[in-house]
């Protein structure tokens, strides 16, 4: 059984995945396929993610680079991560899904 | 020519897996392990998680005993083994003291308030070794710098969970990256004492080196050596961030040596140009001194 749960919708244009449980390699994987198969502006919501793995952090930074993901909600545990992996600054963080899909959309 | 001692210069090879050597070891724990995640026994069970803020971190999975015994398996091999060595210890001391570095440690309950132990813990000696050979094996004009007043082991973070940092002519090696892998200790010290070199480059030097970062960037042409995350990771964070490309780079310089020189060759025109730029920069601020 995965420890992960993953949904996603379109909402107003954005692409929004949400994630819960671990982030995990598997999670990951399962999160980069997910959004090959849509459209941008994408949006990952990750405040129902309690545990993130090195493998996690991998997936978040390659999601940014080719995605340009925006990241959603994180709780503090994952902001701590993220933070020790030093990967902080180069992703895209913002503290609500609403402002996360404003921040997604094209300038 | 000189040379960085042997566990840096392993750096510039892939990190070797130890799952077929170590019971009970698989590629997803040994990849926990190196970033620094955890096997802990506690009166509820075996609990994996990292060690954030002195232990507090919320982010604790249940785990179990074979996870357990193979961490602790690959901890013996991988990771930083506390114990005293006076002799490290003493050499470190009077290295550090010549060049008007103080060495610090914040092991005790005050280090949450970033005060030193009053007396530097003993039990580093590894790190002491360590850090010894590194800082011996550096341009003398790299340490007797008035950017860098202060080498801190132990102790964690102000705002954030962190390996490590500089700030305020102070290299600062937390408690996450001392109980970690020694792999990772190391390239995150030489990558601290990067962000130290990167302050001390003039501004026409940053201009110049920016111009090779640029053309880097375009084609994709960073070099990854994977400690903490993995090569790729490490790759995408000097793409978005020049001065940690400048920091990484620095590390990489000192410990790669020739395999840094043989990987630039390997490079596409455009990007082997503007590696050597960039080499021939650092080479000038190591005073002309490269590494085997």
């Amino acid at each position: 059984m995965p420890s992960y749960a993953l949904e996603s919708e379109t909402v107003e244009g954005t692409f929004v995945a949400r994630l819960s449980g671990k982030l995990d390699r598997e999670a990951g994987e399962a999160l980069e396929h997910l959004l090959v198969g849509s459209h941008p502006p994408y949006v990952v919501n990750l405040s129902a993610v309690d545990y993130l793995s090195s493998s996690g952090v991998a997936a978040l930074v390659k999601l940014t680079a080719t995605k340009s993901i925006v990241i959603a909600a994180p709780a503090d545990c994952v902001v701590d991560v993220l933070s020790l992996a030093g990967v902080g600054p180069i992703l895209k963080i913002a503290a609500d899904e609403t402002t996360a899909r404003e921040s997604a959309q094209p300038s | 020519m000189l040379t960085m001692p042997e566990q840096v210069r392993a750096l510039r090879h892939a990190w070797p897996s130890q799952c077929a050597s170590l019971d009970g070891l698989t590629s997803d724990l040994e990849q926990e392990f190196r970033f620094g995640q955890r096997v802990t026994r506690t009166e509820q069970g075996f609990f994996m998680g990292g060690t954030m803020k002195g232990g507090s971190s919320s982010m604790w999975y249940p785990s179990t005993r074979e996870d357990y015994r193979a961490f602790r398996r690959w901890q013996d091999v991988e990771g930083l083994q506390e114990g005293r060595d006076d002799e490290a210890f003493e050499n470190l001391m009077t290295l550090a003291r010549t060049h008007g570095i103080e060495v610090v440690t914040c092991r005790k309950a005050n280090s949450r308030r970033s005060r030193p132990d009053p007396e530097p813990y003993s039990g580093y000696g590894e790190i002491y070794r360590e850090v010894h050979g590194i800082l011996s094996a550096l341009p003398e004009a790299h340490l007797r710098r008035p950017e860098l007043k202060r080498i801190q082991f132990g102790g964690w973070g102000p705002d954030a969970a962190k390996a490590s940092a500089y700030h305020d002519r102070t290299v600062m090696m937390y408690d996450f990256a001392c109980r970690g892998a020694r792999r990772t200790f190391l390239g995150l010290f030489l990558h601290e004492l990067g962000h130290v070199h990167e302050v001390c480059l003039s501004e026409a030097t940053k201009d110049a080196l920016a111009e090779h970062y640029h053309v880097l960037a375009a084609h994709d042409a960073f070099v990854g050596i994977e400690f903490l995350v993995d090569g790729n990771t490490r790759k995408l964070y000097q793409k978005f961030v020049f001065n940690e490309f400048l920091a990484e780079t620095y590390m990489i310089y000192a410990s790669c040596g020739s395999a840094l020189r043989e990987t630039i060759r390997e490079f596409p025109a455009q990007a082997r140009d503007a590696w050597q730029g960039v080499y021939d920069v650092f080479r000038e601020s190591f005073s002309g001194i490269e590494y085997e």
